[in-house]
Parts: C-alpha cells; sequence; structure tokens
C-alpha cells in the first residue's frame, strides 16, 4: 500500500504530491514525519519517507490494526521515521531529488545561506551511515520514548530514552524534570535564529502537587463529584514525548547540541532561571508592530495571516470543548457507576421467591449499569488519546505558526522602515542606509522563504496527524459501542430469561 | 408499565390444597424457617443457573474486547472488571440456592383464592392524552382526555372518554384512601399539587415553554399510571367512585377539598401532623412475626428506593450536561470547518460537526429515557411504599381499636363485680348492656384486625408480585433503549468514516 498522497496545498509555491508512508502493511496509509523540506523551493515539499536505513526501531509496537486501541503510543510509532517496512528504495522511487538539497547529516554544520547553523555538530552525533543523498530531506537523527514518570516530592522524573539512528545505534536513559524540558525550549529558540520557524509548542508543566491535582480533578469532575482523579502522568508523558519529537524532526532543532545533550547527558543541563519576563515582553513589542502593519506584499501570506489570526481562537474553543466533553462523559461514568452501587445495595433477605428474584433482577442490571459506565469512560478515554491530543497540540500549534508569521511580519516592518530611512536619507548616509535596506532585504526574504517551507511542512503534517486521529476516534467509538452493545444485549437476555417460566 | 394492570399468573404450583386462614398462619411461621428444597422445585431449578455458566466466559471475553480500545494502560481497568465478573456469579449461584429453600404455597393459595373470588381476569386498559389548558391566569387549569378499553363487563360499556381535569384526579385519590385504606388496600399514588408547576403552565403562553411541557408530560404519564395501577387492583376497579370517574360523561362535581391553598388544606395537613404524632405514641406490640419482618423491609426498601431515585436523578443529570457539552463541540467545530483552508479537512470537520449534533440528539432522548422509564418509575415506588405504609397505619389502628375494646370491656366488668359485691345492683342492668356492647366491640375490633391483617398480606404479596414484573418490564425496555442507542453511535461513526479517511 505505496499510497502517494494529493494534500491540497493552495500555496502558490509548493509543489504536491508529499509521499505518505506506509508504516505496516495493515495501517492506515499516514504517518509522515514533520520532514522540513529542503531550502530550494521547487519539487520539495515532498516529503520522503524517512527511513533510518539500518535502524529499525524496537519500539514498534505496529500490529494494531487495532486503531481502536487508539493507543497514542501507536500513533507515535506511526509518526517515528523507522516506521516498519520501510526500504530506502521506497524513498528513492519517490523522490525526486535532483534539485534538492539536502541538509543530509553530513559532518561539518551545513549552514547555507538560509539556515545559519550557530554551532558545529560534532562528529560523533552524525547519522554518518545515513543519506549523504543530497535530495533526501531532514532525517532525525534519534528515536525517543518517554517511557515512566515518577513522582518525586513535588517533582515528576521522566524517563527518556533515546536511541541514536546510526550505525552506532547507541542507546541513552536518563532522566529529567520538566524544567528541563522548559530549559531545553529556552535555550533551542534562544540560540538559534528562530525566524521563520514555526516552534514545537512546549507542554504545559504537569500537576504534581497533591492540592494542585485535587484542584484540577474537582475542576474536571465538578465540584460535588464524590470521586478524585489521580495522577494523571501518562498525558504528560505522552505530550512531552511528542514534543521532543517534533524537536528531533525539526531541521534545525533536530541537530541542536543542547538537544542532544539533553537527550544523552545522565545529568541534566545546569539551568538557569528562567525570566518569562523577556519572552512576554518579545511577543508583546510584536503586538505592536503588528498592529501598524496592514498589507502585506505578498498576497498568499496575507491569506496565511489571515487564516492563522482566525485559526487560534477557533482552535482554542475546539480544543476546550472537547476536553468539556471528556469531562462530562466522566462524569457520567461516575454517576452510573453510583448507581449500580446502590442497586447492589437494594437488596433484601431472600425470604420468598419475589425477594429473591427481585434481588437477582437488581444485581443483573446493577451489572449492566456497571457496563455502562464502564463503556463511558472507555469512550472518554479514547476520545482524549486520539481526537483530544491533536486538538490540543494543534491549538497550540496555531499560536505557534501566529508567532512565525509575526516575526516575519516584524521583518518586513524593518524592512519597510529601512527603506523610508534610504529614501529619506542624505547624501552622507545614503550609502550606508542603502547597505542597511539591502541586509533587511535579505533578511526579508530570508525569513519569508523559511517561513513559506516551514508552513508547508506543518500544514501537510497537520492534515496527516488529523486525519489519522479523526479515523482513529470514530474507530475506536465505533468499537466500543459494539462492545456495549455486546454486553447490553447478554445481560438484557439474561433478564429476559428470568422469570419467563415463573411469575 | 401497562404490565400492570394483568393480574399476575402466579407460580404453578398447585399442589398445596387451600388451608385454612389460620393453619396458613402456623404453617407459614414455621416455613419461614423450613429449608424445604422441594418447594422451589421449577421456579428456581437448573435453567437461571446453567444460563449463568456459559455467560460467565462471555463477561470475560466481551471485558477483553472492550478493554482493548483503551489500551495497555486500562487493561488493567478491563482486568479489574472481569474479577468482579467472576466474582459476582459464584454469590449469586449462592444466593439462588438458597432461595430455592423457601415456601410459597399460602401465600399462592391466597392469591388464588383471592383472584377466584373477584374473578379478576378482566383488563382495562386506560390512557390518559391530550391536555389541554383551559382558562386563563390563575384561574386555568388542565384538562385531560381519559380513554377506557376493558372487557370486563361491570364496567358501562367496553370503551368510554371522559374529559377530566387534574382535581378530579386529586378527588378520586381522596376517596379511594378513604375507602380503601382503612381495609388495608395499597392505594396507588398520584401526583402531588405542585403550585410551582402549575404556576408556569398557567402563566405560560400557550404550551411553548419547554418546562412547562415537560412538567405537563410527566404529570399527565404520572395520572396514566395511576390509573392503570388502580384499575389492575381487583378491589380498586370495583369501586363505585372509580367506575364513575372513568365512565361519567359529565364533568364531575369538583373537588374543591383538593385545593391546595385552602381551608380543608390546612385542616388535611393539620391532621396529617396530628397522626403522625398518634404513631409514635402508639406502638403496637407485634404478635406477628411477618408483620414485623415486612414492616422493616417496607421501611429499608424505602430508603433504598429513595438513595436510588437520587442516583438516577443524578444520571439524569449528567447525560443532560454531557449532552449539551457535546452540542457546544459540535458548534465549535462547525466553526472550525468554515474557516478551514483545506477543503477535504474542512469537509471532514463540518460532517464530524453534524454528526456529533446527531449524538447530541441521541443523548439527550437517553435522558429523557432515563428519566421518563427509570426516575418516574421509582417515584412512583416510593408513592406505593407510602401507600403501604398507610395500610399498616390503619391495622395498627385497628389493633388500637381492639384494645381500647377489650380495655373498656375489661373495666366494665371490673365495675360489674365491684357493683355486685358492694351490693348496688340499681346500676347493674345498666352496666351489664355496656358490659355486652363492649364485647360486641371487642369482637368486631378482633374481626376486623384479622381481616385488616389479612388483606394486607394479600395486597403486600401482590405488591412485591407487581414489583418484580414492573421493574423487569421497566429494565427491559430500557435496556432496550440503550442498545439501540448503541446501534445508532455505531451507524453515525460508521458513516462519518469515510470521510475521515477521505481527507488526505
Amino acid at each position: 500500500m505505496d499510497g502517494e498522497n494529493q494534500a491540497d496545498i493552495d500555496d502558490s509555491s509548493s509543489e504536491s504530491s508529499p509521499n505518505k508512508m506506509e508504516t505496516s502493511p495493515l495501517d492506515p496509509p499516514e504517518v509522515s514525519n514533520q520532514v522540513p523540506p529542503a531550502e530550494s523551493s521547487d519539487e520539495l515539499s515532498k516529503e520522503s519517507p524517512d527511513t533510518s536505513p539500518l535502524e529499525q526501531d524496537t519500539h514498534k509496537q505496529n500490529g494494531d490494526e487495532g486503531l481502536l486501541v487508539a493507543d497514542e503510543e501507536k500513533q507515535e510509532d506511526k509518526d517515528e521515521p523507522e516506521a516498519t517496512g520501510d526500504l530506502p528504495t521506497e524513498t528513492s522511487s519517490t523522490d525526486t531529488k535532483a534539485s534538492k538539497e539536502t541538509q543530509p547529516s553530513k559532518v561539518s554544520a551545513e549552514n547555507t545561506p538560509k539556515e545559519p547553523e550557530p554551532r558545529q555538530v560534532p562528529q560523533i552525533f552524525n547519522n554518518g551511515g545515513g543519506n549523504k543523498n543530497k535530495t533526501t530531506p531532514f532525517q532525525p537523527w534519534y528515536k525517543t520514548l518517554i517511557t515512566d514518570a515518577v513522582k518525586d516530592g513535588e517533582n515528576i522524573i521522566f524517563t527518556v530514552e533515546t536511541t541514536k539512528l546510526d550505525v552506532s545505534s547507541k542507546h541513552f536513559k536518563v532522566e529529567r524534570i520538566y524544567e528541563d524540558f522548559e530549559w531545553l525550549h529556552h535555550c533551542l529558540t534562544t540560540e538559534n535564529n528562530i525566524g521563520g520557524l514555526v516552534i514545537p509548542p512546549l507542554p504545559l508543566k504537569p500537576v504534581a502537587t497533591a492540592a494542585d491535582t485535587a484542584a484540577k480533578s474537582r475542576k474536571e469532575l465538578g465540584e460535588h463529584s464524590k470521586t478524585l482523579k489521580g495522577d494523571e502522568f501518562e498525558k504528560d508523558m505522552r505530550r512531552l514525548e511528542k514534543y521532543i519529537s517534533t524537536v528531533i524532526r525539526h531541521q534545525v532543532f533536530g541537530r541542536d547540541m543542547v538537544l542532544a545533550k539533553f537527550l544523552s547527558e545522565s545529568n541534566p543541563p545546569v539551568r538557569a532561571k528562567l525570566r518569562k519576563s523577556i519572552l512576554d515582553n518579545l511577543s508583546k513589542a510584536m503586538e505592536g508592530v503588528l498592529k501598524g502593519v496592514n498589507q502585506d506584499v505578498d498576497e498568499s501570506f496575507q491569506k496565511y495571516r489571515l487564516n492563522a489570526s482566525n485559526m487560534v481562537p477557533l482552535a482554542k474553543d475546539m480544543n476546550s470543548n472537547f476536553q468539556g466533553m471528556v469531562n462530562h462523559s466522566e462524569r457520567l461514568s461516575g454517576a452510573l457507576n453510583h448507581f449500580s452501587t446502590a442497586l447492589c445495595l437494594v437488596s433484601s433477605a431472600n425470604s420468598n421467591k419475589t425477594t429473591a428474584q427481585m434481588n437477582e433482577l437488581q444485581l443483573t442490571f446493577a451489572r449492566s449499569m456497571e457496563h455502562l459506565s464502564h463503556t463511558a469512560s472507555v469512550f472518554a478515554t479514547n476520545d482524549e488519546r486520539t481526537l483530544g491530543f491533536t486538538l490540543d497540540l494543534y491549538s497550540k500549534y496555531a499560536e505557534a505558526v501566529k508567532e512565525t508569521l509575526g516575526r516575519r511580519t516584524v521583518k518586513l516592518y524593518e524592512f519597510n522602515s529601512a527603506v523610508k530611512t534610504y529614501d529619506k536619507a542624505k547624501p552622507l548616509k545614503k550609502q550606508a542606509a542603502e547597505e542597511i535596506k539591502n541586509q533587511r532585504e535579505k533578511e526579508f526574504n530570508d525569513i519569508s522563504e523559511t517561513a513559506r517551507q516551514e508552513l508547508d511542512q506543518y500544514k501537510k503534517q497537520r492534515i496527516i496527524d488529523f486525519q489519522k486521529a479523526l479515523v482513529l476516534y470514530a474507530e475506536a467509538k465505533v468499537k466500543t459501542a459494539r462492545d456495549a452493545y455486546a454486553l447490553l444485549a447478554k445481560d438484557l437476555s439474561s433478564i429476559k430469561t428470568m422469570e419467563l417460566d415463573g411469575s | 408499565m401497562a404490565d400492570e394492570r394483568e393480574p399476575p399468573p402466579l407460580f404453578e404450583n398447585e399442589d398445596s390444597s387451600e388451608k385454612s386462614p389460620l393453619e396458613e398462619k402456623t404453617v407459614e411461621a414455621d416455613q419461614e424457617v423450613n429449608l424445604n428444597d422441594d418447594a422451589n422445585d421449577d421456579l428456581f431449578s437448573d435453567p437461571p443457573l446453567l444460563e449463568t455458566s456459559p455467560a460467565e466466559d462471555k463477561p470475560e471475553a466481551e471485558d477483553e474486547d472492550e478493554s482493548s480500545p483503551a489500551a495497555e494502560e486500562s487493561g488493567g481497568g478491563g482486568g479489574i472488571l472481569d474479577d468482579v465478573e467472576v466474582q459476582e456469579e459464584p454469590p449469586k449461584k449462592e444466593e439462588k440456592k438458597e432461595e430455592k429453600k423457601e415456601e410459597e404455597p399460602e401465600k399462592m393459595d391466597e392469591e388464588e383464592e383471592e383472584e377466584m373470588e373477584s374473578g379478576d381476569t378482566f383488563d382495562v386498559d386506560i390512557t390518559v392524552s391530550d391536555p389541554q389548558k383551559v382558562g386563563d391566569g390563575m384561574g386555568a387549569y388542565m384538562k385531560y382526555t381519559v380513554v377506557s378499553k376493558t372487557s370486563d363487563p361491570s364496567f358501562k360499556s367496553s370503551e368510554m372518554t371522559v374529559s377530566r381535569r387534574f382535581s378530579d384526579f386529586l378527588g378520586l385519590h381522596q376517596k379511594l384512601v378513604a375507602f380503601h385504606t382503612t381495609k388495608g388496600h395499597i392505594v396507588p399514588p398520584v401526583p402531588e399539587k405542585s403550585v410551582v408547576g402549575m404556576t408556569k403552565v398557567k402563566m405560560g403562553k400557550g404550551q411553548e415553554e419547554n418546562n412547562s411541557l415537560e412538567f405537563v408530560e410527566k404529570r399527565r404519564a404520572s395520572l396514566e399510571r395511576f390509573l392503570n395501577r388502580s384499575a389492575a387492583h381487583p378491589k380498586i376497579r370495583a369501586n363505585t367512585d372509580f367506575k364513575e370517574f372513568l365512565e361519567k360523561d359529565e364533568p364531575l362535581p369538583k373537588a374543591s377539598n383538593t385545593a391546595a391553598l385552602s381551608g380543608a388544606g390546612m385542616m388535611r395537613a393539620f391532621n396529617k401532623v396530628m397522626d403522625s404524632a398518634s404513631k409514635v405514641v402508639s406502638k403496637m406490640d407485634e404478635s406477628d412475626q411477618w408483620f414485623e419482618e415486612k414492616t422493616q423491609h417496607i421501611d429499608n426498601l424505602d430508603q433504598q428506593l429513595k438513595k436510588l431515585h437520587t442516583s438516577v436523578e443524578n444520571m439524569v443529570n449528567h447525560r443532560r450536561e454531557l449532552s449539551n457539552a457535546t452540542a457546544v463541540f459540535a458548534k465549535s467545530c462547525a466553526m472550525l470547518g468554515n474557516a478551514e483552508e483545506h477543503t477535504a479537512l474542512s469537509r471532514a470537520i463540518s460532517q464530524l460537526a453534524e454528526t456529533e449534533e446527531n449524538i447530541e440528539q441521541l443523548q439527550s432522548s437517553q435522558a429523557a429515557t432515563d428519566f421518563y422509564v427509570l426516575s418516574e418509575l421509582l417515584k412512583d415506588y416510593i408513592g406505593l411504599i407510602a401507600a403501604v405504609r398507610e395500610a399498616f397505619r390503619e391495622r395498627e389502628k385497628t389493633f388500637h381499636n381492639w384494645q381500647t375494646a377489650q380495655t373498656n370491656l375489661a373495666k366494665k366488668r371490673e365495675q360489674e363485680a365491684k357493683l355486685k359485691s358492694t351490693g348496688k345492683t340499681e346500676k347493674l342492668p345498666q352496666v351489664e348492656q355496656e358490659i355486652k356492647d363492649w364485647q360486641e366491640r371487642v369482637e368486631k375490633g378482633q374481626r376486623e384486625f384479622e381481616a385488616i391483617s389479612k388483606t394486607i398480606r394479600r395486597e403486600v404479596n401482590r405488591f412485591e408480585t407487581n414489583r418484580v414484573q414492573d421493574f423487569r418490564s421497566v429494565i427491559i425496555k430500557y435496556l432496550e433503549s440503550l442498545m439501540e442507542k448503541q446501534q445508532k453511535l455505531i451507524q453515525y461513526w460508521e458513516a462519518f468514516l469515510p470521510e475521515a479517511k477521505a481527507i488526505a
């Protein structure tokens, strides 16, 4: 099942048909990794399937046509480059490599003019055996899973396991807390030229203290709920894992040294205290600028910006409403459980046949209510793992996209200012002004170009992710409903036959 | 719930002959303790047990299936359910074995007797429909159309249609209680007068308001159940007031003493308080173990039903909230779908919105079913239990009367003796007359007491049998509606799947 997918891309610059990678014959066509296209803008918005030509990861568990299972892990696997069954041949055949400049993992820091890489990539992290092929897009160097989360006082310690995807296939296992992730994010975004890049969104801090957990549970289950939700580190694990995975696959961030250290060094990186105020100030400055500039030079970007702007609140709403639905489903599950228990308690001494029958009836009914309760909770869990996860991720991504476009707009503004300055400049300063103008122009063009590619990439990935999520979501629902039906049918028949002979 | 009207075809065990009431009492007492295996041969024999053993395997299999969607993480959850399943089965089996050792012949006989006496084999099927608002403002009221179909020849015709207003129902209920409860019969409950609810209806413009519509529907259904349950009771069916209610073409005389805010209302409330005070004071010496057990049983049942009712109401609320949340989500889906650039995704998301909307309809109708089917049933039974309690209290009153008569008789005898001893014989004839009176009263009291005790036993058995049937048919209906809902869910989501798959 080699799928070629047509993604509708209304962006003028990109070419079509990204390849879809099959992870296994049974899996639905999906996945592709977030492979950023190469710099040249021609046919390349293709994502060739990423295979680590030499490595197959052991974590494959892809035997799931159990999409029903909506297991996020499995989703992850499908996202991962080393999906099963991929052969390098697939890539070569479908990829038109000709004009593609690569970012192959080369030893030296590949600094194409457009994407400055601030540091040399040391040899050891090289995906040496891999594609020297100039035309393949960025191959991730690692595969990472977060396999455990343990609470330690007020912190949650995550176990991060990484396999290097090269000949050495070295394996690392480190422990990190949320603040380490935060620090990583900070370094990645401040030490690289993030310009037109769409930055993978960092998940929110997990709720760790008992008081916070209780508060969160009350919020989700309602003030009067008699049950409390326990720690839900799984969700945090999945989110952080997804975050790392998107970072790894990013052409710029994936090669970052800080990332490499993060994944491999046993001791957590030394952190400086993060002063969030800096970031906030930056975005505020951008807000001011953005308001001033109304018209874009590029029509397609104008469209992007409009769309991005609209998307942010819509995505947020959809996400929070979805979460609301999931919460209510959980509450219903609790109520059903309560009802079932109450039914069990309504029994009397078996003083005669009728009371005995009554008891049996009640118990059977109680059991079926229990089934129903379990069903509701399964629905909730699956919903959250499939569509919920994706909605959450993309509502954050919507913000990231908006910010990327914002940064570009800032550059546009600067360019425009430089032009004005140049125009007004007195002969003495003309030269300098011209230089500045040219520089600004170049910066602007660079960022536009990068942004375009990033956004293309992002859009494709988003479509794919959504499709996968929606399919899994619906399939899980169907399966759960079927199971519920079967259970109810059984209970019903046992009640129907119960007193057929009797009173 | 309409099943009720049919006289329960009772137990097939017809071997035990009809015993006299006294015999029955003693036999009963014995059999409570008697572990008689033979008694229950046909009723609780193998079939139910066999059925559960293969079923035992299924829950686990099913649970396995069910637990897989929830993935490994919930695998534990599914597993736990398995354990519970397995554990539930053995206790049930044990219960069943115990059940085998119970008695039923005498009770069945009593019922049979009763049924045969009243020739109770006729159907009466009553529907209450078409609520209409009559009049305006505070004087407005609802009238209902009552259609009765029956094969009972004692009624005027086999099909009757009349128009009645709510206070007519209340009036009928009052009369029935006054007549029947004193005999120990259990009179089905009527919905309460609800000043709040009715005011909404009265003030509302036509029948547009959802709340008042719901209220009216609730009431209508409740009145229907009241009439059907009453008709199912052989004695009540024969009651002339009841018949008149169903038959008489003209409007009934206004039952003014049912008005909520009236002098009569106040008096009734006052009397109720007095009654309950006296209940506390006169605790009867219960010589009959059956009654003692039953009282306990009824009290427990009352509590439990109330808890169940609360629990169901809770459930209904949550379903409603879920339904609302789904509607909200559907809307935001639609908005996102509109804004989405990518055509296929946009289409899919809009389709998702539509699907979620359909699901929301499903859920809110499920909530309604929960409510009308389960919650109202429980409420009815709470009312019925109150009626049972009333019957018990009447018995206590009767006992009390009897005891009082006995006390007085003793006093008079004492008086007689005293008079005789002191030689003052003028008053003697008078006292002797009084003694005769009291003696009569004592005998009457005893008769009444025994009659009411017997009646109550019958009634309670009938109540319990009906309860099982009622609950069973309601539960079946409910489960069927749940299953239907799951089917629809499957349909909707399967319809959505191709759209989702077609995105890219």
